[in-house]
């Protein structure tokens, strides 16, 4: 079956096939759904109104066999940011979707003042269905419901009760391999941007046959063989390394020690606390617990990163307790307590929302008053208002910017509207500076030069100079092409270390498309997705002066190394100027 | 020239601290080097943890030491002197996000 795109009218409630205009053909993940909305939606569109459009998009490999291919984009125009945004996951529904052939899903129009609909994907296409009985009810119960009702096959995207409220921190929910609502295109509000189309949930059962098409056999094959062998070789990606056996909050404890884990609102960069929450000690519980410690996100991933957490009697699983939620629900609200971060952590697959968001935005809440650094149990009430949707509930889902000011807190640690990720960029300053240029808003995916600032991974950074312009150019043109490859960013551990890691991923991408792209045009392509990215946040309003981290961090010496972010804003400019 | 030897922490995290059966450990040196030294007569089981060879003192390199929170590769490597009371954390090579 030829690949097409999905148009899915909330208008008059069709869904539409279409073929795959030429210009769309090698594109896939980012670069499809960045490159749809920026040819779709007008930029000055409101994120909420019936011009904005939700694209889904799996990457180019994504469905066929090769490793940690399991990725998909979610992209429109943010009501957190106000620009541009694609919001990548690793989930089984990318692998359902892409089998069946379809390089992406455009949800556009409006459905009727609240009515919510289900879109069933099926062989013809897909149909809308009533989904009003799900309304206000929570994640878990929701996918458990639609499993029980359409059948345990199916994987499915959902946005929450956070969504339905058209709250600026709602995320897009899909299925882990267990089933539960734990993977998430979190940043950016995209959630928001489903719901208030009237579309509450995707489903997609996998096809017997995978159409996914594969031009060149041979060279798919070859690369699969490369990518897989670095994976299995790199100190970082291979079995028994860091990441498969902490998984990804092996990271507390190095960078809590390299002085930039944020405390209470990014007040100090280390608080020997921290330990209580790192990797190692999570380990330790799940063993105790007889939980399943490595797991992965979607089913062809051979690094597995990530594990399941569950209550202290090893009942009630969470899902994952990634490293970034771990911080901003832990430490960023001085919270060191594995159980209290694991149940704000359910909370929030449960209503839809990121955690990195939620954390920061609890974390200025406490810094205006409304509860105290360390009050795990208040936090978790407060998560209660926004269940109930009461007016702080409301307050709270609509993010950390929004928080701060009502709370008269000038200490907000957001670019772009959208809240900074677990590293303080004052004492690593490259991630400061993709933080600050990334047409993203604060987002440490975008250009991670943690790598080679704290892991010396991909080279070797001093994380305190403050010349980064160029290395996170080169990362966030790495990053914008594998977002779109569908492979996970956790390859690039790996490829960037390992020649033939690289040459694999481009043969099996050659593969797929039957295209001759060499290594060198890798960051040409990225670049290219960049650059349309950043064309839709001119015209809709940004500037070079909103490349810039908030003032406090200029000003304010963050603990224990006492430094401030010091990168020049020439330097910061210089990465988007030829 | 009168050299002192300072009296420091030494934090192992990781598989690291795994190997060592322990996380934490008080050691005297004046570099890095002198430091990791002592550590691995003391704990045997890290000689091929943390060095290339037995002889060429060089590090792996997937292992990370910070000295007071910054990495050595930006100091002076395994040369870099040590302070009375510095906190040295050894790392093997992590990675995550
Ligand atoms: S490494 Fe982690 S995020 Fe990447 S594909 Fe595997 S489980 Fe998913």
């Amino acid at each position: 079956m030829a690949q097409r795109i999905l148009r899915v009218d909330m208008d008059d409630l069709k869904v539409k096939e279409e073929k795959v205009p030429d210009k769309y053909k090698n594109l896939g993940g980012r670069a499809l759904t960045s490159q749809i909305v920026a040819d779709e939606v007008p930029p000055r569109a409101h994120p909420l109104g019936p011009k904005n459009k939700l694209v889904f998009a799996p990457g180019i490999v994504t469905g066929t066999g090769s490793p940690n291919s399991g990725r998909l984009s979610a992209g429109g125009k943010s009501p957190l940011t106000g620009g541009i945004k694609e919001s990548n996951a690793g989930t089984p529904f990318a692998r359902g979707i892409a089998r069946k052939g379809i390089k992406a899903i455009i949800v556009e129009g409006k459905a009727e003042k609240d009515k919510y609909y289900l879109l069933k994907l099926d062989e013809s296409g897909g149909e809308l269905v009533d989904a009003r009985e799900w309304l206000g009810k929570g994640l878990y119960q929701a996918f458990q419901e639609l499993h029980e009702e359409f059948g345990e096959n199916i994987e499915i995207a959902g946005a929450g009760i956070a969504a339905e409220m058209g709250a600026s921190n709602a995320g897009i929910a899909y299925t882990d391999p267990e089933g539960m609502s734990s993977r998430y295109s979190g940043r950016g509000g995209l959630g928001a941007v489903m719901a208030s189309r009237g579309l509450k949930f995707v489903m997609a059962e996998e096809p017997e046959d995978n159409n996914v098409e594969i031009k060149d056999e041979e060279t798919f094959k070859e690369g699969k063989k490369k990518l897989a062998k670095a994976l299995a070789e790199h100190d970082v990606t291979k079995k028994d390394g860091a990441l498969y056996t902490y998984g990804t909050s092996v990271l507390v404890n190095i960078i809590n020690e390299s002085g930039g884990l944020p405390q209470r609102n990014f007040s100090t960069g280390s608080d020997d606390m921290s330990a209580e929450v790192s990797g190692e000690k999570k380990a330790e519980e799940i063993k105790k617990r007889g939980g399943v410690e490595s797991h992965k996100c979607s089913p062809s991933c051979i690094i597995k990163c990530s594990e399941i957490w569950t209550k202290e009697d090893g009942e009630d699983p969470v899902g994952v307790l990634e490293y970034e939620s771990v911080w901003a629900l832990g430490p960023n609200c001085g919270i060191y307590d594995l159980d209290t971060i694991g149940e704000l952590n359910r909370a929030c697959n449960d209503l839809g929302l990121d955690t990195i968001e939620m954390g920061n935005t609890i974390a200025v809440a406490m810094e205006g008053g409304l509860l105290d650094f360390g009050d795990g149990e208040r936090a978790l009430e407060l998560m209660d208002e926004i269940r109930d949707k009461t007016s702080l509930g409301r307050i709270l889902a609509n993010g950390t910017e929004f928080t701060g000011k009502a709370f008269g807190v000038d200490r907000i640690p957001t670019v772009k509207g959208q809240a900074m990720p677990a590293y303080d960029p004052r004492p690593i300053k490259g991630i400061g500076v993709t933080y600050a240029t990334t047409p993203m808003g604060a987002d440490h995916t975008a250009g991670y030069a943690i790598a080679p600032e704290i892991m010396g991974v991909g080279g070797k950074a001093d994380p305190f100079d403050t010349k980064k312009g160029e290395l996170s150019k080169g990362l966030q043109q790495a990053t914008a092409a594998i977002d779109s490859s569908g492979y996970c960013l956790f390859i690039a551990f790996a490829i960037m270390d390992i020649d033939e890691g690289m040459e694999g991923v481009v043969d099996t991408v050659n593969g797929v498309l039957g295209t001759d792209f060499s290594v060198e045009d890798v960051m040409q392509f990225g670049q290219q997705v960049l650059e349309t990215e950043r064309e839709f946040n001119k015209k809709a309003g940004f500037s070079k002066e909103d490349d810039r981290l908030p003032e406090f961090m200029k000003e304010e010496k963050l603990p224990p190394h006492d430094v401030v972010f010091d990168v020049p804003d020439e330097e910061l400019d210089s990465v988007w100027e030829d | 020239m009168k050299t002192m030897s300072r009296k420091v922490k030494i934090k192992l995290f990781a598989q690291i601290s795994e190997v060592a059966g322990k996380k934490e450990l008080e050691l005297e040196g004046e570099t890095i080097g002198d430091l990791l030294e002592r550590l691995v007569e003391d704990i045997v089981e890290l000689e091929e943890v943390l060095f290339k060879e037995k002889k060429a003192r060089s590090l792996k390199e997937d292992i990370i030491i910070l000295k007071e929170g910054r990495n050595i590769d930006h100091l002076k490597g395994l040369d870099s002197e040590i302070e009375e009371g510095d906190k040295i954390s050894i790392f093997p090579v992590v990675g995550g996000g």
